[in-house]
């Protein structure tokens, strides 16, 4: 029983010790994330990724999509990270930043192209436009599919 | 942010009433005593509600909760008895500053999570994506949940922060960092009501502030991944079926099945965690605990059932694996490379500083209760934690993703349940080993 005992005052220590290490860490990182982030206020901004499709960007498409509106996304070929190509991450955003529409992966099932970065045409996909509407800012057109 | 913390006081009165129709609050005394576990019981069953209806494309707001509370206490004032006497345990000065010092760094935690913006890859690819869509269609619009990746993972975290986003009258991605905070109370506050009903304050303070102050566990919950949320109810789920081995404590089975049942809606390795404790709860119970235990399985399968219909239905896949290669000799064989990589990073993050110490607390607790010859709570622990870390292992190694890649992303994160589940043990272990009649019980 002594050396259960033993064990049971080393579970103790083991746990005293372990938030001695990390209480000190923890407190310091959650103060240096709060010093990083305060005064940014908006409700949908995700941190860093934003640039793959800036603030300026999604109000010009979300203008010109309907909710419910299915989309494809073109974007120009590239890498971002290892293992994530640029228009994987691209799309990956605008699924998140453009809804209530919907992205869909194959253009010929689309109502919209919504075409992201410099030089990109959705003339290239081969569809016929009712509409093609280029942002005066630069880096995203959106051409409305005829029917 | 008012509202997402009165919307908290709701999940607390829906927990509360629910505590005594399932049983774990026999009388008012006992529910009062009992009332820290009453908030994550109500988020667990708010949060399960609302992936459910969700698969039919019904949404859960502010309303939907409160009416749930209603009929929940309902039946709750029929069922409270006269307060019978309750053990008290007594009050320890040191025990009850650990653990108001966890609450403390969580207090401060959420505090900044209410300016945090939406960062990591996951947290906004997958996990805000998915809740901005619900909250957007009132429901799992199928052209977006059975298209935009990963869709086999469940709705549980999603759901919960569309609930907040109804109490807010909007999406926002900063304020729904503020749900995870008060996961993070929650479970401090669950953790030592369950250890302090059994084991010594200054073991329970000390457990509770370990987990909580792990650097691991406050990045992770910030970043709006699932892996931590996962971890809470897992470990708590696996708490309260230790403590049915330990001492046939059978009002808290029902809870078991609620937080156990809340993990395999959080993610897909969230049925694997449960899995493994339910095999570790029959072969450490033995014929006397089957029935429960076999119960609380069964529990938990039709809390789990929903989503596996509309993934089924649906015919949702795992790109990323295919379970029936873990059984496929050849495939394991052609894919040997991949174990030695996997088992080094899955033991070396489950084993770095970033968790502080506790992994080597666990394996403190499950050598204190052998030595203490409670050879049943041992051999769950130690059964539960090696299915998991084989378990994680084995996902790895069938997985189609580059290993490097796989490996860096998600071996960090994958190990929360494994670390948490077993450190959140340790102090039940070790207390039963103090009780010192141990051997005598088995």
């Amino acid at each position: 029983m002594t050396s259960a005992r033993a064990a049971t005052l080393a579970v103790v220590a083991l746990a005293l010790a372990s938030a001695a290490i990390t209480f000190p860490n923890a407190w310091s990182w959650v103060s240096s994330e709060r010093d990083s982030f305060v005064g940014l206020n908006s409700p949908t901004l995700v941190f860093k990724y934003q640039e793959l499709l800036p603030e300026e960007g999604v109000t010009f498409v979300q203008r010109r999509l309907r909710p419910r509106e299915r989309y494809y996304l073109l974007a120009r070929k590239g890498s971002l990270f290892a293992g994530v190509t640029y228009p994987t991450a691209v799309r990956t955003f605008a699924r998140y930043a453009l809804l209530p529409a919907v992205q869909v992966q194959d253009p010929h099932a689309a109502e919209a192209i919504v075409g992201v970065g410099v030089g990109v045409d959705p003339a290239a996909l081969g569809l016929h436009y009712a509409k093609v509407e280029r942002d005066p800012n630069g880096g995203v057109v959106v051409a409305q599919v005829a029917r | 942010m008012t509202r997402i913390l009165l919307l908290q006081l709701l999940f607390l009165a829906l927990g509360a009433g629910a505590l005594p129709v399932l049983g774990i609050a026999r009388d008012r005394a006992q529910l009062v005593a009992r009332l820290p576990l009453a908030y994550l019981a109500g988020v667990a069953i708010a949060g399960i509600v609302a992936a459910h209806l969700a698969l039919l494309d019904a949404g859960v707001g502010v309303a939907e909760v409160s009416v749930l509370a209603a009929l929940f206490w309902l039946v709750a004032w029929r069922r409270l008895r006269t307060p019978v006497a309750i053990r008290r345990p007594p009050f320890h000065i040191a025990g009850a500053i650990l653990f108001v010092l966890a609450l403390v760094l969580i207090a401060h935690l959420t505090r900044m999570l209410e300016t945090r913006p939406l960062y990591e890859w996951d947290g906004w690819a997958i996990w805000a994506t998915k809740a901005r869509a619900l909250f957007a269609f009132g429901g799992a619009y199928k052209p977006v949940f059975t298209t935009y990746p990963p869709v086999q993972h469940p709705l549980f975290l999603p759901a919960l922060e569309t609930i907040d986003f109804h109490a807010l009258g909007r999406f926002d991605g900063t304020l729904l960092h503020v749900q995870l905070g008060m996961l993070g109370f929650g479970f401090s506050a669950a953790l030592w009501t369950l250890l302090r009903e059994r084991v010594p304050a200054l073991l329970a303070g000390a457990g509770v502030l370990a987990v909580v102050s792990a650097t691991a566990f406050v990045k992770q919950l910030s970043t709006n991944y699932a892996d931590v949320p996962l971890a809470i109810f897992f470990a708590l789920g696996s708490l309260c079926l230790a403590r049915w081995l330990a001492e046939e404590e059978a009002t808290l089975l029902p809870l078991a099945a609620l937080f156990l049942g809340a993990a395999t809606l959080m993610k897909p390795e969230g049925l694997l965690f449960v899995a493994a404790a339910l095999v570790a709860a029959l072969a450490a119970g033995g014929r006397p605990r089957l029935r429960g235990t076999a119960l609380t399985g069964a529990a938990v399968a039709v809390l789990l059932l929903p989503w596996r219909i509309f993934v089924a239905v649906h015919d949702l896949k795992n790109p990323e694996y295919s379970l029936g290669n873990a059984v496929n000799p050849s495939y394991l064989a052609h894919h040997a490379g991949r174990l030695g990589p996997t088992l080094s990073s899955v033991a070396g993050h489950a084993f770095s500083l970033d968790w502080g110490l506790l992994a080597p607390l666990a394996v403190a607790g499950i050598v204190a209760a052998v030595l203490a010859g409670r050879t049943r709570l041992a051999l769950y622990a130690s059964l539960w934690t090696l299915l998991s870390f084989a378990g994680i292992v084995l996902v790895f190694w069938i997985s189609v993703v580059p290993i490097d890649l796989t490996l860096r992303w998600a071996a960090y994160r994958t190990v929360a349940s494994l670390v948490i589940g077993a450190a959140a043990l340790a102090p039940l272990l070790a207390g039963e080993a103090w009780r010192g009649y141990g051997a005598a019980r088995g």
